[in-house]
């Protein structure tokens, strides 16, 4: 019932999808994928992909709407997959009645999917579950206990009929039936190992001695049933023998019981297989279980309340601790702190600049307002390089600080931007002392690693950042800086910032700009 | 080999790879399980802050909280978003990370685990609503009592400000999730299938959740985190 009522009380159900369809309609195509997912699964070299149950939709949906548009098939397979038999990924209980014991909610899952690493990246494939074959064979009024048993009692009855055209369907139905108890153990392995707790006991041990004591004892009956063959097709032979030739009719039967035998020694085989697995699975079954043991003992706690919620009242001390949170379940990294290469590691990625959403304006924390800072007087720096890189370009000879500040007064938004925290006279004594500026050399030998996070003049930085949109660097190839004499430069400068007014006298060297021109 | 030779070995391994797993290290996974190795692990682990997470077939490193040496710090989680990010971006990050982990996990049932996927545009309308309610609680719309800070409020601004989607744009709702999923994706917690249309736990996941970072022998330390009991390890 709760199977059924995970098709027909769908949740996450798409009106614009279930319109298409006549009441019924749906339904009934959702149980024709099961069984087609069955199939597939059944079959060893096949696999159920979204791919294939589009082509298999395909196939059937001219019975329900002959015009259905082809595009649609697609949605339609993802709909009914992930939508309808997964539940949109989310787990679906129904509440069943044990009496004695209470309503208890119970997890229904009819398909499975497993996700594959392929050359065209991750693939995923679907298979039954338990609880979708259960439903498909009990819809076939067919109880799983004793299905088995009467398979081969039709099969025996049959063959001693010699009716051998149903004895080779009934052959092939124990076949199929014993693969999906070799997917049942697969699946069942599967879950041990990805979580335990989706477990019963109650599941493993009706897995384990219910069916694994019907198959050992069918295994036996099996034997008899090929004994039974071979009797028959010696018969054949006796017969052939005593007639000289066989008739049509005979020669048929004689195909039809080899057949039989092919399935009939498939289903031995795969029964033995299923046999052996019953140890692998018992072991691996008692080790989850002692691992899990300590852990089951252990109570989880509610996620919600212990760290959403937090979160969402989180202060501003708080903040900048909240990688903890992510530190249990990230790999170490020992590398940041032992190797050497972040030393020469760029410590701030080259932006991949987009466009800023428009938005609410964004008040900063605390330490945000430090790190606009450090971007304010990095963009400042590199405006300033640009700027003496445009006047060098422009002049393409000698000329004095004098006459590069003076430059810079005549722009503006500029000049405030490069004198706020005197930096354009700290960045000229470090030019200074850096003596000069080689393009050319810069170049022929730099690679893209930038290092700009401090907010101290890094010229590595700004030229990268000039070359990106200026790639001939204004046609300058070198500047050197040098004192040829004591000419001073004084001005008493008043500058504006954040509402408060600066004022500051200046006092320094006029130095001489060189310019080399490409 | 000395019990002190294959507990370094373990060690190296699991600093290494920050796994090790009985199928590819069946000996050293198996030597685990000695007690002395196991002792001399202890010890490690006492002093070098961290902890070995024991799971099904595969024991795991994990730094504790506070363990910046080995683990991950704030600087690094802002570089993700962006070199020019801030604080309030890493905030989030964080926060999707802990949504993405509560929809998968928050379950109250014996098994936590509550979904086997996660589609982007479910994630991307389940944030909508949970950061919606702190926009409808500052415009005093909600009639409950406060109970966001004022600094989620400005993360829920920050999502609310953000465009749905937009074709490879990082700062729109879209273009965040698949960030904030890189960055699990790097440390092989999710992978992202189905043209980055849908998230999956990987077991690496499943095992830190259901065997670490869910029990409740964790409550006090994640409290002190919050109530700032962890700040004297703090490297921010």
């Amino acid at each position: 019932m709760a199977a059924i009522d995970s098709i027909v009380n769908r949740y996450n159900r798409n009106m614009d999808m279930e319109r298409l369809f006549e009441r019924g309609h749906l339904d009934n195509i959702i149980f024709s994928v099961l069984v087609f997912i069955m199939e597939r699964t059944l079959s060893e070299d096949e696999e159920c992909t979204m791919d294939s149950i589009s082509t298999f939709l395909r196939e059937i949906i001219p019975a329900y709407h002959p015009d259905f548009p082809a595009e649609n098939l697609r949605p339609l397979a993802e709909y009914i997959i992930k939508d309808i038999l997964q539940n949109g990924g989310e787990a679906r209980y129904y509440p069943v009645m044990k009496y004695g014991e209470g309503l208890s909610p119970i997890r229904i899952r009819l398909i499975d999917d497993k996700l594959k690493d392929s050359e065209n990246g991750y693939t995923v494939t679907y298979q039954l579950t338990n609880q979708g074959y259960d439903l498909l064979f009990r819809t076939k009024e067919v109880e799983e206990e004793i299905s088995f048993t009467i398979e081969e009692l039709k099969l025996r009855e049959l063959i001693k009929r010699k009716n051998y055209k149903k004895a080779i369907s009934q052959s092939a139905n124990l076949r199929q039936m014993i693969r999906q108890k070799r997917n049942d153990i697969s699946q069942f392995i599967q879950k041990i190992r990805e979580n335990i707790y989706e477990v019963d006991i109650r599941e493993y041990e009706n897995l384990v001695s219910s069916t694994y004591a019907l198959l050992e004892e069918e295994y036996g009956t099996m034997n008899e049933i090929r004994d039974m063959i071979v009797l028959s097709e010696q018969r054949l032979q006796e017969e052939e023998r005593a007639r000289g030739q066989l008739d049509e009719e005979m020669k048929k039967a004689r195909r039809e019981i080899a057949i039989i035998r092919r399935n009939i020694i498939d289903t031995i085989d795969e029964q033995k297989q299923v046999i052996l697995e019953r140890h692998s699975l018992a072991q691996i079954y008692k080790e989850m279980i002692e691992d899990s043991f300590a852990l089951s003992l252990a109570r989880v706690y509610n996620f919600e309340q212990e760290i959403l919620v937090p979160l969402e009242k989180c202060g501003e001390e708080t903040i900048p601790r909240l990688w903890q949170l992510l530190n249990p379940l990230f790999k170490p990294s020992m590398d940041k702190n032992l190797s050497l290469l972040p030393l020469y590691d760029r410590q701030a990625r080259i932006r991949n600049e987009e466009e800023t959403a428009e938005g609410v304006a964004m008040e900063e924390l605390q330490e945000d307002r430090e790190w606009l800072e450090i971007n304010r007087i990095n963009e400042a720096q590199v405006a300033l390089v640009q700027a003496l890189l445009i006047m060098a370009g422009s002049k393409g000879s000698s000329f004095r600080f004098s006459e590069f500040y003076a430059y810079l007064q005549s722009q503006g938004d500029l000049f405030t931007q490069v004198v706020q925290g005197e930096l354009l006279f700290k960045s000229m004594l470090k030019l200074y002392d850096l003596n000069s500026i080689d393009i050319l050399a810069w170049q022929k030998g730099h690679d893209e690693v930038v290092a700009n996070a401090t907010g101290e003049l890094d010229l590595n930085y700004c030229l990268h950042r000039i070359e990106f949109g200026q790639p001939d660097m204004y046609g300058v190839s070198r500047i050197q800086i040098k004192k040829p004499d004591e000419e001073m430069l004084e001005d008493d400068l008043s500058y504006s910032h954040k509402d408060a007014v600066f004022s500051r006298h200046i006092l320094i060297s006029d130095f001489l700009i060189e310019v080399d021109i490409v | 080999m000395s019990s002190l030779n294959t507990a370094l070995r373990i060690f190296k391994k699991l600093l290494d790879r920050g796994q090790l797993d009985r199928d590819s290290d069946g000996d050293l996974f198996l030597e685990y399980r000695s007690g002395e190795v196991r002792s001399i692990l202890a010890q490690m682990e006492e002093e070098m802050e961290f902890t070995i997470v024991e799971a099904s077939s595969t024991l795991y490193l994990v730094p504790d909280s506070s363990n910046g040496l080995l683990g991950f710090v704030s600087k690094d989680l802002r570089e993700w978003v962006a070199s020019d990010a801030r604080l309030l971006d890493s905030y989030l990050l964080c926060y999707i990370v802990m949504f993405i982990l509560y929809l998968f996990y928050g379950g109250r049932n014996r098994n936590p685990k509550q979904r086997d996927y996660l589609r982007v545009s479910k994630l991307s309308e389940e944030l909508d609503q949970r950061l919606g309610l702190a926009l409808l609680e500052q415009e005093g719309a909600s009639g409950l009592e406060e109970r966001y800070g004022i600094n989620f409020i400005k993360i829920a601004e920050l999502w609310e400000s953000k465009q749905d989607y937009e074709e490879k744009a990082r700062k729109t709702k879209t273009g965040t999730i698949l960030n904030t999923c890189r960055l699990l994706e790097r440390h092989n917690l999710i992978r992202l299938v189905d043209n980055d249309r849908e998230i999956r736990c990987t077991r690496k996941l499943d095992d830190l959740m259901l065997n670490h970072y869910l029990s409740d022998s964790r409550v006090e330390e994640i409290q002190a985190l919050f109530e700032g009991g962890a700040a004297a390890h703090a490297q921010y």
